[in-house]
């Protein structure tokens, strides 16, 4: 809803895409229990559930029960945890001590799988096996996915704490310039066409940000304050 | 033939899962073993597939009843008791409270708490915790005192589009009897005038409404005065109208509650019923509430813990006597 909500905390709910939360990890068991409504509503068939948390959310007990609970009822979700290293900026050997956080997944009864984050095919092959396992009733899967964050943690955040090591190892490169390369490697895309979508993006991108800033500011004297999605007479 | 406060939970969710299939139940020890206190006794039997024990893990619980709400359902957690609920704090607040007000979709689940003290249960099993939820946007809270109210009000809880916390007493559930489930009807958001009086009102809710009535018949034989007790019913939505107009009535008001003396229910009330009408007042409002210390596990420490009819006897004389 207008100016209700920042950034990235978006959603379409009712054709399944949920509005995270700040608390990352806390979505692992809301898409869980998505799933656990189509099963239900005997809808689950062909159905996989995915969410997307970073190393950070690991270490919640958001994350750990979700994943257990989602593997106690053996749901086709998908958990991809994209370790880029940081979490704002606490490093890996702050944030776990396990050696691969895809050896957690043994703990849950879980099936893990590790992949370069970085490797746009090595991913696609990874998680669509992942998907396609929990499709067919292997219960939850766990992707670990090796990157580096690039930039900060927020336009506030220059990333100054990453060391010029790390930035010039393996996950240092750039995922994009990767997949651009290998998708014209591999014939999946020509450079011609890639030009023209990155082009018609542009395009699109600039219109919204242009509507974006023709549109009137939210007023609050015609926003409706009120959280109840009930008709109470009170004022509450 | 008697009905129990147990059983007008029971019933209203084998009712609900009989006449609603969207409605399942999730909790610990719920299923084949019927739950800590029996409230869904057998249910798991007839409804094999909607009936579902959860692991220990109220985040995951609270979150899986969030996904499955925006997926069409109406699910029903049962927190094996309201003080285990704070680690599901952070899904109920942050997560379903704010999700009508950020997305325009509202999530309709509703979580039962097993509230309040009873002897012997200490620290941990033992807490209130409305004001807690109710202090956040976005969450209806419900306090039911009577057999009929614990019924009607957990079939409303699950047919409203919000989040609910369904407070129920755990003092109340077998003690409590009825002749039926059948009630008045009273929507979520109206207070109840529990029992009519003209020297003071004592505005309560839950099993306190049954405290504050021994002591207004105490007090009525002793001495005469006649006490009016609102029963709340819902805490969030708060029926302030009905309080003020009892208060017109009588000039004198306690507010009474077992949560914790700092801030909660029985504040709010007070803070209220000054702002708005404090010329109605002919004596300064008081508050009865519990000590503020943790639950206490000795029966004896814990009777002295929370609100008793002595207490709110006494009370009730010192604000009479102004």
């Amino acid at each position: 809803m207008r100016g209700r909500d920042g950034n990235i905390h978006r959603g379409r709910p009712l054709v399944g895409m949920f509005a995270m939360i700040s608390h990352l990890g806390s979505a692992v068991s809301v898409v869980a229990g998505g799933l656990l409504a189509k099963r239900l509503q005997g809808k689950l068939a062909g159905c996989v559930g995915a969410t997307c948390v970073g190393d950070g959310a690991t270490s919640t007990g958001a994350f750990h029960e979700g994943l257990n609970m989602a593997a106690v009822e053996k749901l086709p979700l998908v958990v991809v945890i994209a370790n880029n290293q940081f979490a704002y900026s606490t490093p890996n050997h702050r944030q776990f001590a396990c050696e691969d956080l895809a050896d957690r997944a043994k703990g849950y009864g879980v099936m893990g799988h590790k992949v370069d984050g970085t490797d746009f095919l090595a991913c696609a092959a990874v998680i669509g096996q992942a998907v396609s396992l929990a499709r067919s009733g292997a219960g939850p899967q766990l992707v670990v996915a090796q990157l580096l964050r690039l930039s900060g943690h927020g336009e506030h955040d220059d990333g100054s704490y990453v060391p010029d090591a790390i930035r010039a190892g393996s996950y240092g490169r750039d995922c994009m310039d990767v997949a651009e390369k290998q998708m014209i490697e591999h014939q999946i895309m020509s450079a011609e066409e890639m030009d023209r979508i990155r082009e018609q993006a542009a395009i699109e991108v600039q219109a919204a940000v242009a509507q974006a800033q023709q549109e009137p500011a939210p007023d609050p004297y015609r926003e409706d304050w009120r959280a109840f999605g009930s008709n109470f007479a009170e004022t509450l | 033939m008697s009905v129990t406060y147990i059983d007008a939970i029971r019933e209203a969710q084998a009712d609900l899962l009989r006449d609603d299939p969207r409605v399942f139940l999730y909790g610990q020890d719920i299923a084949a073993f019927g739950g800590a206190f029996k409230a869904t006794k057998g249910l798991a039997e007839l409804y094999p597939d909607r009936v579902l024990d959860a692991p220990i893990s109220e985040d995951a619980m609270a979150g899986l009843a969030i996904g499955a709400s925006l997926q069409g359902m109406r699910p029903i957690i049962e927190m094996q008791f309201a003080d285990f609920s704070s680690i599901a704090f952070n899904q109920i607040v942050n997560h379903a409270a704010t999700h009508f007000y950020r997305t325009g979709v509202p999530v309709p689940m509703t979580v039962r708490l097993p509230s309040g003290g009873t002897a012997g249960s200490g620290p941990f099993h033992s807490q209130s915790m409305e004001a807690i939820y109710a202090h956040y946007p976005g969450v209806v809270v419900v306090t039911p005192a009577t057999v009929a109210d614990a019924y009607a009000m957990l079939v409303e809880s699950v047919k409203l589009s919000d989040p609910v916390i369904y407070c129920e007493h755990k003092f109340l559930y077998r003690w409590l009897k009825a002749k039926s489930f059948q009630g008045d009807g009273l929507p979520i958001g109206k207070a109840r005038i529990t029992r009519m009086g003209r020297h003071a009102t004592v505005v309560t809710y839950s099993a306190m409404v049954h405290e504050a009535v021994r002591a207004a018949e105490r007090l009525q034989q002793e001495s005469g005065w006649e006490i009016e007790v609102v029963d709340l019913r819902s805490v969030k939505p708060l029926d302030i109208d009905t309080v003020l107009a009892s208060v017109a009535r009588t000039g004198r008001l306690l507010a009474l509650g077992e949560a914790f003396p700092w801030g909660g229910v029985t504040a709010e009330v007070v803070s209220r019923v000054v702002a708005d009408g404090f010329h109605l007042l002919e004596a300064p409002p008081m508050r009865l509430n519990a000590r503020d210390t943790p639950v206490p596990y000795h029966p004896k420490l814990w009777a002295a813990h929370r609100p008793t009819p002595e207490s709110i006897c006494d009370a009730l004389r010192k604000l009479l006597s102004y």
